[in-house]
């Protein structure tokens, strides 16, 4: 079945507009935001709380919030930046950059405003984007097997991995620590229970969102109970103080129409999200500036083109999710198990199969988007005053949330050990500095990738040589031997680096008197 | 001068010690062929892997630089201890009790008077009582079962 645009803008539009649907979006983009906003709690935490709100919602409605949540972080990721110098999460790192230099020189309001709009114009050509490229991809996905779905998870997870901060030789062990994670559990194929200690609740394996919240939510509360300390917003901002002068405005827009299409581009790459595409399109935008000095002391394009970026990518992200089935990251990964565990299948039928959700999803990006516009004008004001309240009150609630939420999923203390066993390790993590995303992604992965080299293997007679054999595989290796190569001359290159210079320090430290 | 980078070493170790263990701890179930994987074959590949990688994050990490590590010792432990206690706590005590016993450890990880810490947990059981019980009417037991026949 091979739906029109036109046709399908209408299905969506059926499918939207209902005030159930409109309520949905509105508390989706209205937590996003808050989230967003709110250093110290992040929207892969806020999307794992919600996942168990959402099992009693019609698959669509959930999606639709959850998304909502997702993006609608994008629009105030960087209000936190901009007024305490402390971004909300990776990707509004680097609104810090100029948005704060601009808060000192008085601008906040102007600084907040133009982050709006260009995350508004991000978004909204992002979703063209979507709607453009995720029929097409979907229709190539249909050649896959299991053979190839295994290659694109590998090749997912490898970029994912090596693309984050760290070597890459700690991202690839934290996606085997999830692979690992994730075979904890019965296996379907057998029945057997792997790993279970005897312990009858890790039967059906580690409750996802206890991972989520663990790893990501219990240690960024730990961490930010020292880091938070003492910090405090400054700055009322009124109305009035928001209006730009024109020529910022003009000055603006190209680099929002870049920063849109890095982020568009980086976005729908698995292992790149919105944070990688900010800092790109940051790079970008000082290499093609005239007078690249202004930027880190309140250049306007420096703070909107990343955030165009971020939004853009936020958006495309969902392409490899909904016409492959395969998550770009963590938080995709996320929205992956949200719809599997409503029953609906991932993958290239999916458009075809549930063309409601498909359409019905991006329409709502569309709606959500707008109410953002709207939002977020007035309410700049209300963020600022809720970066107010002292860290120390909030993270007592966040804690309590955090363990409640995971309690409700299946409704047994169990899980709330598992929260803390898992933030202890989360907290470990982050201390010695490895990134947890790629963990999270493995673990989603897990079961799938198991699944399908298995039936891979079935499928070839147990003959491995069927991964390289198959064309569409062995392209989706090679790429994933290229990556791997670079992300390894890269580490190679800066460890002789790091060698080289200790060296010249000792010679240094020997023959100064 | 010569910081190790203390981080990846115990970083990359504890992945490789991870990863022999998970491989030993597989032996028990069945591995198959590879024409029909068993249970055991995918979970002993993985900690092969992580044992090669633990040591190739461990091993560089002895020429390298490092800083030294940070560790919240009183933040880790009384966040955890009151994440654990709520979960003790929420059957026998229900949930606002629990929700106020809980937050009021945690508040000891920050530096609020006890005034300030009492009025938090408090306002907290309120709030999550309002939200989880009364908004989205979930099925949490709200009063101590010890009081229940």
């Amino acid at each position: 079945m091979d739906t029109g645009l036109l046709d399908g803008l209408t299905i969506g539009l059926q499918a939207t507009l209902s005030l159930e649907m409109l309520l949905y979006c509105f508390v989706g983009v209205f937590l996003g935001t808050l989230v967003g906003v709110l250093p110290g709690i992040g929207s892969l935490a806020t999307i794992s709380l919600l996942l168990p709100i959402t099992y009693h919602l019609p698959p669509v409605g959930a999606i639709i919030m959850l998304a909502g949540v997702y993006y609608g972080a994008q629009y105030g990721g960087s209000t936190a930046s901009i007024l305490l110098n402390l971004p909300g999460h990776a990707a509004a790192v680097v609104a810090c950059l100029d948005g704060n230099p601009m808060a000192k020189q008085g601008r906040a309001g102007v600084a907040l405003f133009m982050t709006t709009i260009a995350s508004f114009v991000g978004s909204m050509l992002g979703i063209v984007a979507l709607v453009l490229f995720s029929p097409a991809i979907a229709e190539l996905g249909l050649e896959f097997q299991a053979a190839e779905y295994f290659s694109m998870m590998v090749l997912g997870l490898i970029a994912a991995s090596t693309l984050t901060s760290g070597s890459p030789a700690q991202g690839i062990g934290m996606v085997l620590l999830g692979l690992l994670l994730g075979t904890i559990g019965t296996d379907i194929n057998s029945g057997v229970t792997r790993f279970d200690f005897g312990v009858t609740e890790l039967m059906d394996g580690i409750n996802l969102v206890a991972l989520a919240m663990g790893i990501f939510g219990i240690a960024e509360v730990i961490t930010s109970i020292t880091n938070m300390r003492g910090v405090k917003a400054s700055e009322k901002v009124t109305l009035r103080s928001m209006v730009p002068r024109i020529n910022e405005l003009k000055q603006s827009i190209f680099p929002m129409l870049r920063g849109t299409s890095v982020g568009a581009f980086f976005g729908a790459l698995p292992g790149t999200g919105p944070a990688i595409s900010s800092f790109m399109a940051y790079a970008v935008e000082k290499r093609v500036a005239k007078d690249p000095s202004r930027f880190g002391k309140g250049a306007i394009e420096g703070l909107t083109a990343p955030e165009s970026a971020n939004n853009a990518a936020a958006q495309t992200s969902f392409i490899p999710t909904l016409s492959l089935g395969i998550p770009g990251d963590a938080i995709m990964a996320l929205m992956l198990g949200a719809l599997i565990i409503h029953g609906i299948q991932p993958g290239p039928m999916l458009i075809s199969t549930q063309p409601e959700l498909f359409w019905g999803l991006i329409v709502s990006f569309g709606i959500g988007n707008v109410m953002l516009l709207i939002l977020n004008i007035p309410l700049i004001g209300v963020w600022v005053s809720i970066l107010r309240i002292p860290y120390e009150m909030l993270y007592p609630a966040i804690l309590i949330f955090i363990s409640l939420g995971t309690y409700s999923v299946n409704n047994t203390p169990f899980d709330i050990y598992v929260v803390a066993a898992l933030g202890a390790l989360g907290y470990c993590m982050a201390i010695l500095r490895f990134d947890a995303a790629p963990l999270l992604l493995g673990f989603v992965l897990g079961p799938m990738m198991e699944e399908n080299m298995r039936r891979a293997l079935v499928l070839s007679r147990g003959d491995i040589a069927t991964f390289i054999e198959r064309p569409i595989s062995a392209w989706l290796l090679g790429f994933t031997a290229i990556i791997l190569l670079f992300a390894t001359s890269r580490a190679l290159i800066g460890f002789i680096r790091s060698q080289l210079s200790k060296n010249k320090e000792n010679d240094e430290m020997h023959t100064t008197p | 001068m010569n910081l190790k980078d203390k981080r990846s070493i115990i970083g990359g170790l504890s992945l490789a010690g991870i990863g022999l263990g998970a491989a030993l701890y597989s032996q028990q179930y069945p591995m198959g062929e590879l024409t029909q994987m068993g249970p055991g074959f995918f979970p002993t590949m993985i900690g092969i892997l992580l044992i090669g990688f633990g040591l190739l994050v461990a091993i560089p990490a002895f020429f390298a630089q490092g800083t030294p590590i940070k560790f919240e010792t009183k933040s880790f432990v009384v966040v955890l201890i009151s994440i654990v206690l709520f979960g003790f706590m929420l059957h026998p005590l229900g949930l606002p009790l629990a929700a106020a016993l809980s937050s009021f450890v945690s508040t000891f990880a920050g530096q609020k008077p006890l005034k300030a810490k009492i009025l938090i947990s408090i306002s907290i059981a309120a709030i999550t009582y309002c939200i989880f019980i009364f908004g989205l009417s979930m099925s949490i037991p709200s009063w101590p079962s010890l009081f229940n026949s």
